[in-house]
């Protein structure tokens, strides 16, 4: 699913769209996979969208945002299902806050597309998590 | 038996953070080996399933002369090759390796650095055209702050008369600042006017004009001859 995430951001950004459906399926990931799991995965994503040789501000809150996900989990236990879009919408508005405020005023249509696309997204992986882990 | 399954795999965990961590920090090429397998550019699967298709529908004849050829050719062009400069003395041809991932920049990393005498602020061209300038350098990479970044703002004059503008970087970049009256049409060349930029560097066309949301002065949007999604190698200057 990872995967498929990132293919899907490279597919979309090539065309000059910009969803952030790796940051989406990390946050649905910190709600069924444990810390070192969840780990391994912000790791591979980092490696594979991280564009230059040195680690950059904006890698580096794009890594901590599932994290804190987790901790939103565990610390409010919260039915995931509630929870998860919720992380959803919280990071994406951290992402942005933290990265880029001014872009994100000025282009705010940018942002609720991008938000969107990870919500439906984001959504598609929580389901399917949710009937493997109940199968 | 089941907390020694658990102690297993945070061992396969921790082994597999390890190692990422690693390869993050001290060979990040592999993850733009991975993404450029992902992307649709790249030589990823499906990329070339057309030609092999093709290929394996023709005729092993034509295919084993048409080889031969090509190789006859190829062995040609390498000799001329051998004795041509790859690019000018004053000019480093450089690949895109990767793009900033998300939408609050955008940038591209490639493959030229210090050790081919890349500096910070060096002119990045394409096609003859000013893609942007180097942003950041690394021994054997420079990052390349592109026009289309919304940070970038950078002085410009248009067609024949000079006229000056401010270039206003982002996904559709305007050049705003035009005095009002100004002759300015579709179809004139905005050219870069930036200390330490060679003077003149083309940037674009001027597909329309307007006056700006405070009447003050003129804008114009602009049309450019590329996809900088799509560009694989550039120029930079030295």
């Amino acid at each position: 699913m990872l995967l498929l995430a990132c293919a899907l951001q490279f597919w979309f950004a090539s065309a000059g769209v910009f969803i952030n459906f790796i940051l989406a399926t990390l946050v649905v990931f910190a709600f069924y996979f444990d810390i070192w799991e969840l780990l391994v995965f912000i790791l591979f994503a980092v490696l594979v969208i991280n564009w230059q040789p040195a680690m950059s501000v904006d890698i580096f809150v794009f890594s901590l945002i599932p994290i804190a996900a987790y901790a939103f989990h565990k610390v409010f236990a919260w039915t995931p299902w509630m929870a998860a879009p919720v992380a959803i919408v919280c990071g994406f508005f951290l992402l942005y806050l933290a990265i880029a405020p001014a872009a994100f005023l000025a282009n705010s249509g940018s942002f609720l597309i991008d938000l969107l696309g990870g919500l439906i997204f984001g959504g598609m992986v929580f389901f399917t998590l949710d009937r493997l882990q109940g199968a | 038996m089941g907390h020694e399954r658990i102690s297993n795999n945070h061992w396969i965990s921790g082994a597999l953070i390890a190692i990422l961590a690693l390869l993050i920090f001290f060979a990040p090429s592999y993850g733009w080996a991975i993404r450029s397998w992902l992307s649709p550019s790249g030589n990823g699967p499906g990329g070339n399933s057309g030609v092999s298709a093709a290929a394996s529908q023709a005729d092993d004849q034509t295919l084993a002369a048409e080889n031969d050829a090509l190789q006859a050719q190829l062995a040609t062009l390498q000799v001329v090759a051998l004795e041509m400069p790859t690019s000018s003395s004053g000019e480093i041809r450089a690949m895109v390796y990767s793009r900033y991932p998300m939408n609050f920049r955008n940038e591209l990393l490639v493959g030229a650095g210090s050790n081919s005498g890349v500096t910070v602020g060096a002119p990045v061209v394409f096609q003859g055209m000013l893609l942007g300038r180097i942003k950041a350098v690394f021994p054997d990479s420079a990052t390349v702050q592109t026009i289309f970044d919304d940070s970038l703002k950078m002085p410009v004059r248009i067609g024949a008369s000079g006229t000056d503008g401010l270039l206003d970087g982002g996904s559709y970049p305007i050049v705003g600042s035009i005095t009002v009256g100004a002759a300015i049409a579709s179809g004139n060349i905005v050219y870069a006017a930036v200390p330490n930029l060679p003077y003149g560097l083309p940037i674009a066309t001027v597909a329309a004009t307007s006056t700006s949301a405070d009447s003050l002065f003129q804008q114009a949007t602009l049309n450019f001859p590329y996809d900088v999604n799509n560009i694989e190698t550039v120029l930079i200057l030295k």
